[in-house]
C-alpha cells in the first residue's frame, strides 16, 4: 500500500498573539524579538498531541477536525492545553480553546494521547498524580482530566510497568498497550472489562501512536514512519511507510476522520521566526502505489528466436507488492504481461535474432 | 559455472536517511517480499532486516533484533517452506520462527552452543553446512552438532543452505560456498550430495538466495547485486564422436557434448555440425538433458581420406 494525500488544511493550528504589553513571567523566549506570539504547543517526546475528525456540521461543512494539544505560555501557570476546531472540507479555523491549567489531580500535563473512535480522549504516560503509570480519561470540554483511570496493577503482570502508547476502545471493550517492559514493537491486546490477554500485535520499530479507525482497525505508527493496518482480532492487513524528508523536532502523530475515512495526520514542524505556528493537517488515504519497478531481468538466457521470460517487480513503499498492473516492454522488442499477487510480471519475449536486444519496462 | 543474467546492479537503501550495508551471512528470497537481508555496520541499522528489491534499493522491514542469521523451516509436510530467522538469545542462540514484515515472533527453538548464519530446519532435526561438511543438531540443542555428511571437492568456507526442492518426498537444498562460490545440491532424505548437480556462482559472494519460482539465483557481493539464471554457461564443446567407426556410403551416429566449466550437462544449446565430404541430415541440433547434440552422418559412396566434422557452438 501507499499513502496519498487527499487533503491539508488552508489554517494552520494557529497561536495566541502577545498583545504587547503584558509582561512575560513565564517563557519569556516565547515573545524574545522577532518572536511575536505568546504560546506554542508543549509535545511530549515524538507526538505533539491528540487528532481527530468526525461528524460535526459547521459553516464550512458536515465534519470538523478537532486537535487537542499541552501548550507553553506565557501566563500563570505557564502551561495549559489548547483545543483548535478545523472544519473537515477546507481545514479553515472555526474554534479555539485554552484551558487545562487547573491544579492538583485535574490538571493536563506532559503527557501523550489517545483518541477513541467515540473522539473521547485518554492521556498517558505523563500525569504524576492521578494515574501514575496508567491511562486517564480526559474532558476535552473543560480541558481537565477525570477519575476514571485505566491502571497497569489491574493486568497480570504489570504491577508498577509503565504505559508506553495506548489505544482505547469502551465500545468494543478492548484496550491496547505497549508496556515499557514489552519488546519493541509489540503491543498487548486487552478486553478493557476483564483485562484478559486476547493477543499482541506487531510494529517493526517502537510504536509512535495506535490509531483506531471507526470500523475496526488498527493503525500501528512506529518511529520510521512505517504504518501496519491490523483488525481488532489481531490480523495483519498490510504495512505501508509514509517517510518524512526531514526529522522533525515535534514528531508525528496520526488521527482519524471518521467522517471521510481518512487518515489525519499532523507533524510538528518548528515555528517561523517569528513564532507563528507551521502545524497543518493533513489527511490521507492508503491505496495500492508502486513506488519501484525493477529493471527487466531475463529469467533464462536470451537466445535468438527462443522464448524466453523477462522478470519485472513492482513494489510499494513498505516492499509489499503491487497486484493486477500490466507491465509493458517497449523498445527492441514490444510485449506485455501483469503483476501477480507477488507483484511479478513475467512477460514472454522472443529475441529476433543474435545480438543485442534494449528493452524497457514501464507500468502506465 | 551458471549464467549471469543481470547485475551488477548498484545497492542503497530506498529511504535517503538511512545507509544500508548488508552484512556477510544468509540472505532469504521471499516471494513478493524480496531479498530479505541483515544489515551490517555500525549505525543505527545495523542488525535490522531489509528486504533487497531487483533494482538495488533495500526497504528495512523488521526491528533490531541482533539477527545473526536467517534460516529455511520446512515443515516436511509438502509446505512450501516456510522461513526462520536465527537470533542471538540471552541464554542459548535460538532460531526465531516470524511472520512478516512485523517480524512477530510465532515460534522459538534453540541452535546449539553457537548461533547459525545460515540453517535449515527440518521436520527431525536442524542442518547447516561449513568447510566441506554439513551438520545436523536436534532441534532442542541438547546434543552438540555432529557430521551428517561430507561434501567431497568443497573448499573452507561458510555456507549458505538455500531450498531447491521441496515435497512430501523430497528435501533437496542447494549449499553455497560464500568464500569460493561453489554451488552444490544436497539431498536431506539420503544424506548426500547430488553430484550431477555441482555448479558454481563464479566468484566468492556476500549473501545468495533462489527462487524457486522464477528457478534464479540472487547474489550480492561487494558492487551489487547479480541475477542468475539456472542454467550453466556453456564452457566446451567435445569433439565429435561416431557411434561406430565410419564406412563409406553407410550412416553413422555423429555425436557432442556440451559442458560448462564444471562439467555440468548444458541442455537446450545448438550445436552446428560441419562436414567436409558426406552430409548430415540436420546441421544445427539441440543438445538433450545431458548436453548431447546428436544427428547422422552419410558418409561419401566414394571412400575419401581426410574428412573431418565439426561441431560448433552456436549460442
Amino acid at each position: 500500500m501507499g499513502l496519498v494525500r487527499c487533503f491539508e488544511a488552508e489554517d494552520p493550528i494557529a497561536y495566541r498573539l502577545w498583545d504587547g504589553e503584558s509582561a512575560a513571567p513565564y517563557n519569556a523566549y516565547l515573545i524574545t524579538p522577532p518572536r511575536l506570539y505568546a504560546e506554542e504547543i508543549r509535545p511530549a517526546v515524538g507526538r505533539p498531541g491528540a487528532l481527530w475528525g468526525g461528524a460535526d456540521p459547521n459553516r464550512w461543512g458536515p465534519s470538523s477536525i478537532g486537535f487537542f494539544a499541552a501548550t507553553s505560555h506565557i501566563w500563570w501557570p505557564s502551561w495549559g492545553a489548547g483545543r483548535w476546531k478545523l472544519d473537515g472540507q477546507y481545514g479553515r479555523a472555526l474554534a479555539r480553546q485554552s484551558g487545562g491549567t487547573a491544579t492538583g489531580a485535574l490538571a493536563v500535563t506532559y503527557g501523550l494521547f489517545a483518541v477513541e473512535p467515540s473522539g473521547a480522549v485518554w492521556e498517558f504516560a505523563g500525569h504524576p498524580i492521578l494515574d501514575a503509570n496508567g491511562a486517564v480519561l480526559m474532558d476535552v470540554d473543560t480541558m481537565q482530566v477525570t477519575p476514571q483511570i485505566i491502571r497497569p496493577e489491574d493486568f497480570a503482570g504489570h504491577a508498577g510497568d509503565a504505559m508506553a502508547d495506548v489505544a482505547v476502545d469502551r465500545a468494543a471493550d478492548r484496550v491496547w498497550i505497549r508496556w515499557g517492559a514489552n519488546n519493541v514493537g509489540q503491543v498487548s491486546v486487552y478486553r478493557l472489562s476483564t483485562h484478559a490477554l486476547l493477543h499482541e500485535i506487531w510494529a517493526p520499530n517502537k510504536t509512535n501512536g495506535l490509531v483506531l479507525s471507526h470500523d475496526g482497525f488498527v493503525y500501528v505508527a512506529d518511529v520510521l514512519d512505517w504504518l501496519c493496518v491490523y483488525d481488532y482480532d489481531g490480523r495483519l492487513h498490510g504495512a505501508m511507510r509514509n517517510p518524512r524528508l526531514v526529522s522533525q523536532p515535534g514528531g508525528v502523530c496520526y488521527g482519524w476522520d471518521a467522517y471521510y475515512r481518512r487518515l489525519l495526520r499532523l507533524e510538528g514542524t518548528p515555528v517561523a521566526a517569528d513564532g507563528a505556528s507551521t502545524l497543518r493537517v493533513e489527511a490521507f488515504y492508503p491505496v495500492p502505489q508502486a513506488a519501484l519497478l525493477s529493471p527487466p531481468i531475463p529469467r533464462q538466457v536470451p537466445r535468438a528466436g527462443r522464448r524466453i521470460y523477462v522478470l519485472s517487480r513492482a513494489v510499494g513503499e513498505g516492499a509489499e507488492p503491487i497486484v493486477g498492473r500490466v507491465a509493458k516492454l517497449s523498445g527492441g522488442v514490444t510485449a506485455a504481461g501483469s503483476t501477480d499477487r507477488h507483484g511479478d510480471a513475467a512477460i514472454p519475449v522472443t529475441p529476433p535474432a543474435a545480438g543485442a536486444l534494449e528493452v524497457e519496462v514501464s507500468i502506465p | 559455472m551458471l549464467s549471469r543474467v543481470a547485475g551488477p546492479i548498484p545497492i542503497a537503501a530506498y529511504d535517503p536517511r538511512e545507509a544500508f550495508v548488508p552484512k556477510a551471512v544468509a540472505a532469504a528470497w521471499i516471494e513478493g517480499l524480496g531479498l530479505v537481508m541483515i544489515a551490517d555496520g555500525a549505525n543505527e541499522n545495523a542488525a535490522a532486516l531489509y528486504a533487497l528489491q531487483l533494482d538495488g534499493r533495500a526497504i528495512r522491514i523488521g526491528r533490531r533484533l541482533s539477527w545473526a542469521g536467517i534460516g529455511w523451516a520446512h515443515d516436511g509436510l509438502g509446505g512450501s517452506g516456510g522461513w526462520a530467522l536465527s537470533c542471538l538469545a540471552t541464554s542459548a542462540p535460538s532460531w526465531l520462527r516470524v511472520a512478516l514484515p512485523t517480524t512477530a515472533p510465532l515460534e522459538v527453538a534453540h541452535l546449539g552452543a553457537a548461533a547459525r548464519a545460515s540453517f535449515a530446519v527440518l521436520p527431525d532435526r536442524v542442518i547447516f553446512f561449513s568447510s566441506d561438511r554439513v551438520y545436523r543438531l536436534p532441534h532442542d540443542g541438547t546434543v552438540p552438532e555432529v557430521i551428517e555428511a561430507v561434501i567431497p571437492g568443497n573448499t573452507v568456507g561458510d555456507g549458505c543452505i538455500m531450498p531447491a526442492e521441496l515435497s512430501a518426498t523430497t528435501s533437496l537444498w542447494w549449499l553455497a560456498n560464500r568464500a569460493s562460490g561453489q554451488l552444490f545440491m544436497y539431498d536431506a532424505i539420503a544424506k548426500a550430495d547430488v553430484a550431477a548437480r555441482r555448479t558454481s556462482l563464479g566468484a566468492p559472494f556476500v549473501a545468495a538466495a533462489y527462487s524457486r519460482k522464477h528457478d534464479v539465483f540472487f547474489v550480492v557481493r561487494a558492487d551489487g547485486l547479480h541475477v542468475y539464471a539456472n542454467e550453466p554457461a556453456a564452457a566446451s564443446v567435445s569433439v565429435p564422436v561416431f557411434s561406430s567407426p565410419p564406412a563409406r556410403g553407410a550412416l553413422r551416429e555423429v555425436s557432442a557434448r556440451v559442458l560448462g566449466d564444471l562439467g555440468e550437462p548444458c541442455a537446450r544449446r545448438v550445436v552446428d555440425f560441419a562436414v567436409t565430404a558426406g552430409s548430415v541430415d540436420r546441421a544445427a541440433v539441440e543438445t538433450d538433458a545431458d548436453g548431447w547434440a546428436r544427428t547422422t552422418y552419410r558418409a561419401p559412396l566414394a571412400a575419401a581420406a581426410g574428412v573431418s566434422v565439426t561441431a560448433r557452438l552456436v549460442e
